[in-house]
């Protein structure tokens, strides 16, 4: 079973051959639930897994074929409602897409990976992403991914309980700034 | 025992008493009468003998108080003064005969003693009389009321009304209180208001506060002369109240004549009263302070908005230090250099110095112009003087780094170009500096001293080495001085370098070659912007040329051509282009004729083709023509690259802050790592908070710091 799994070059499974196995699983590319197996899996490179990763991650979800897999993954999905278990995944991912070379992640990447993963879960996505393509225009970094999942939580709907003494990184000040006028006059609509 | 024997011997008492109060009590026995009431006590007869005495005076003083009921309105204080001291020598007399019952039956049934029982009945038969109590008040306050105006009154008499008034409340002043004092405040409350009402509004504020200060001084005396010691304090508080209190701000805003015209004009005098009698209420100084704030936040910042300033950044400082002596001299002569006035000072002065971004350039400058030519010829005292009151504007800067970049470079010119009119005096402004702001700030500055020293021995050596050169060397006797400047203390300079005249050069080679061979390992760079030059020129006349490097390159050119292009002149000698327009525009400016412009001399930009021509007809009184540029206040283009440099520098400043308070507690919240930081630097600029959380932000990303997992405010040290 282990075999079964798609090998292209010995030790490791590539773009290719995840492909594949993502298919065989019934999972979109741009499904979340690509990036849940990846952690599940402790994944290290995007778009490949070890053959370590691949043994060591189905023996740690008590499957045995891909078919098992499959049916675990609606538990999967589900475990993220968890709130520490989202965020341990949300962090995942950020270090997992960048990759081990750089220490920020590329503003287009991260943008997908917001809609992805904070939809549904941040009321201002739409807001920030515009944000950062009008204003920032640069690569993301680890502190303000992270910090961008506490604020998505704290924040009220009409930004109006936003401290600016509160250790924010300076890129959620200026987007809370920015974007208090524009929610005050679609309130006013 | 006779059964008569106490009604008779209380009529032989009760006799006696009355020829007392007669004032017939020559005839009578004291040992037979104090024998009788002796006797009468120590046969349980004292109810009758105190009873009866309570008698007799409450009738007697009835009398007495009809007495006095009736006298006239200018007699009556002089008849009741009588009547009450009659009172007392009688009651002495009576007291002494009935002093057995005194000490034995009086204090066995808790009475009141027979002096004091006497007082009692004083005070209800007479004092409170109904024609006499509300009588004997306006009396007294219509005497105090006519001093008030200016009239003389017994104060004798008035006193031993008062007294009388406090014996009568036996052991408080409780009759005092109500019968006289409350009204008498009272009453002077209202007279007070209403004069000093009508005096403000038609007086100046000096001619009030002499008023003022006048009444103060009277009502003590009064207390003093003919009131109760008690009532000092509060007379003291209804005049304060009445006079100062309540027209406090009337007087201090008054225009023409309030706090504001006096600080103006200086009116020591004046300011100081107000010190004094504001001083002496609630607020009176809070309410100075304010408005002295205010005045000298004012003028400060007409100083400071001066668009002439532009241009005469000397006598901006200048005023300043005016200002800065004007008010301390007031601050020392008037407000007796209160602390908090002071404090209130500096604060004024802190606000509209720092409002000019420019102001630690221009006091850079003011020093420099001083150290340069303004105490030439001043004694050590002066010099100290006027080093130690430049000092003081320092003191109040915010933004001390930007100070200090441009005392460096100025110092530097000086330095290099021998400009200094005293060493003495520049090594006690740094000295000054030090104590100010520690040995960091001025490390460099000394080390800038030790540069030039080192230099001098080395060119004393150098000049021996070239005497023993040999005389036919054609580079035997040059003259050539250099100061080796070590690169970390000096300002850092663009490294344009230029072409040298040929010769110039060689000699250059020389002293290199000398240096090096001692010293392995170093590295010379010819700081050709900074050098100066003389040049042996001949015209009609001969003339000695002081001058730049650069315009000896530009001039030694003309050795070779009579005249040069523009172009021809910038691909020779490689000086950057702003120096080197800047250098042919003096040198052919009407003030400097050494070289002709084809171009019109009011020309200010030098066009390619511009051609240059040496003047052979220049023409000087002097032998000795300087044509040297001095120090400039920078363009607006060079301060714009100062400030880049500083924000630079602060940024560093502020991520070493950051690193060293981390270090040291380990973990630290935000606000407080904040506070830490601007703390630390605020003896060299006041750092925004913004800026600092950039910083902190960098130095999370470089792994430096990270966030508490649990605590987003929270940052901890990663070693």
């Amino acid at each position: 079973f282990l075999q079964y799994a798609d090998e292209q070059n010995k030790d490791f499974i590539n773009e290719e051959g995840l492909e594949r196995f993502f298919q065989d699983l019934g999972i979109e590319l741009s499904d979340i639930l690509t990036l849940i197996v990846a952690w599940q899996f402790g994944a290290e490179t995007f778009g490949e897994f070890s053959k370590e990763e691949f043994i060591e991650g189905f023996k740690s979800l008590r499957c045995e074929s891909t078919r098992d897999l499959k049916n675990k993954l609606p538990s999967l999905k589900a475990e993220l409602k968890d709130d520490r278990c989202f965020r341990e995944f949300y962090q995942f991912i950020f270090n997992y897409v960048k990759g081990p070379d750089t220490k920020v992640l590329d503003l287009n990447m991260a943008v997908e990976l917001w809609n992805v993963v904070l939809k549904d879960r941040f009321k201002f996505l739409d807001l920030w992403t515009s944000f950062l393509k009008e204003r920032h225009n640069k690569a993301i970094s680890k502190d303000t991914w992270n910090l961008l999942l506490e604020f998505s939580k704290h924040i009220n709907a009409t930004m109006t309980n936003y401290d600016d003494e509160g250790a924010w990184p300076v890129l959620i000040d200026d987007f809370v700034e920015w974007a208090t006028p524009k929610i005050s006059s679609v309130d006013k609509k | 025992m006779d059964p008569n024997y106490p009604e008779t011997t209380w009529n032989l008492l009760r006799g006696a008493i009355s020829e007392i109060h007669k004032k017939n009590a020559s005839g009578l026995s004291f040992e037979e009468l104090y024998r009788n009431a002796y006797n009468m006590v120590l046969h349980k007869y004292g109810d009758k003998l105190y009873g009866g005495l309570k008698e007799v005076l409450e009738k007697h003083l009835d009398e007495v108080a009809g007495t006095v009921a009736s006298a006239q309105d200018d007699d009556f204080l002089q008849v009741l003064n009588e009547a009450w001291n009659d009172h007392k020598t009688s009651m002495l007399m009576i007291r002494d005969i009935l002093m057995y019952m005194d000490r034995v039956y009086v204090s066995h049934n808790s009475l009141p003693s027979v002096y004091d029982m006497g007082l009692t009945v004083f005070h209800s038969q007479v004092a409170l009389h109904k024609r006499i109590k509300n009588r004997l008040l306006k009396i007294l306050l219509e005497h105090i009321q006519n001093e008030r105006n200016g009239e003389k009154i017994d104060s004798s008499l008035m006193r031993n009304i008062t007294q009388m008034l406090v014996s009568l409340g036996l052991n408080s002043r409780s009759v005092y209180e109500t019968d006289f004092e409350q009204h008498f405040l009272s009453t002077s409350s209202e007279f007070y208001k209403v004069e000093s009402t009508h005096f403000i509004y038609s007086n100046s504020c000096s001619d009030y506060m002499i008023k003022v200060e006048q009444r103060l001084k009277e009502e003590m005396d009064r207390v003093q002369y003919y009131l109760d010691s008690g009532t000092e304090p509060k007379i003291k508080e209804v005049t304060e109240r009445e006079l100062i209190s309540n027209h406090m701000k009337t007087l201090v805003d008054m225009p023409g004549s309030g706090l504001v015209s006096m600080l103006k004009d200086d009116k020591i005098e004046d300011l100081k009263r107000m010190y004094h009698l504001l001083g002496r209420v609630q607020k009176g100084h809070d309410l100075m302070r304010e408005v002295l704030e205010h005045e000298v936040k004012e003028t400060g910042k007409q100083i400071v908005s001066d668009p002439e300033k532009q241009n005469k950044e000397n006598s901006y400082v200048q005023a300043l230090l005016n200002l800065k002596d004007k008010y301390d001299n007031i601050l020392a002569k008037a407000f007796m250099n209160d602390k908090n006035f002071q404090h209130t000072l500096n604060q004024a002065f802190e606000f509209f110095i720092n409002m000019d971004n420019r102001s630690p350039e221009y006091i850079s400058l003011f020093i420099d112009e001083k150290l340069r030519k303004g105490l030439k010829g001043a004694s050590e005292e002066e010099t100290e003087k006027t080093l130690d009151k430049v000092m003081m504007l320092f003191r109040f800067i915010q933004e001390k780094d930007v100070f200090e970049k441009y005392y460096k470079q100025h110092l530097a010119k000086r330095l290099l170009l021998g400009r200094s009119v005293s060493d003495d005096a520049e090594r006690g402004m740094i000295a000054k500096l030090k104590t100010e702001c520690g040995y960091q700030f001025t490390s460099k500055l000394e080390g800038m001293f030790t540069d030039m020293k080192t230099s001098s021995d080395m060119m004393d050596s150098f000049k021996n080495w070239i005497n023993n050169m040999d005389a036919r060397d054609p580079l035997a006797g040059i003259d050539l001085n250099v100061s080796v400047l070590t690169t970390g203390f000096w300002p850092t300079q663009s490294s344009a370098n230029c072409v040298l005249p040929a010769e110039v050069a060689k000699c250059c080679e020389i002293f290199k070659n000398f240096y090096l061979k001692d010293r392995n390992g170093r590295r010379l760079t010819w700081q050709t912007n900074m050098g100066t030059a003389e040049i042996r020129a001949f015209f009609t006349k001969k003339h000695e040329l002081n001058v730049s490097t650069y315009q000896m390159c530009i001039l030694l050119l003309f050795n070779s051509a009579p005249q040069m292009s523009y172009k021809e002149i910038l691909s020779a000698t490689g000086i950057p282009i702003p120096d080197l327009k800047r250098n042919l525009l003096t040198l052919s400016s009407p003030k400097y004729k050494i070289l002709v412009r084809s171009k019109n001399e009011q020309e200010k930009d030098i066009p390619e083709d511009d051609v240059f021509k040496f003047n052979d007809k220049f023409r000087s009184k002097l032998f000795r023509v300087k044509i040297l540029g001095v120090v400039q206040k920078e363009t607006v283009k060079q301060r714009t690259v100062t400030q880049q440099k500083i924000d630079e520098d602060r940024k560093h400043q502020i991520e070493a802050a950051i690193v060293r308070v981390m270090k040291a507690r380990k973990k630290m919240e935000h606000s407080n790592l904040i506070a830490e930081v601007t703390k630390q630097l605020q003896s060299r600029f006041r750092p925004n908070p913004i800026i600092i959380k950039k910083r902190i932000e960098s130095l999370i990303e470089r792994e430096y710091l990270e966030r508490s997992k649990t605590d987003r405010k929270m940052y901890q040290y990663l070693a």
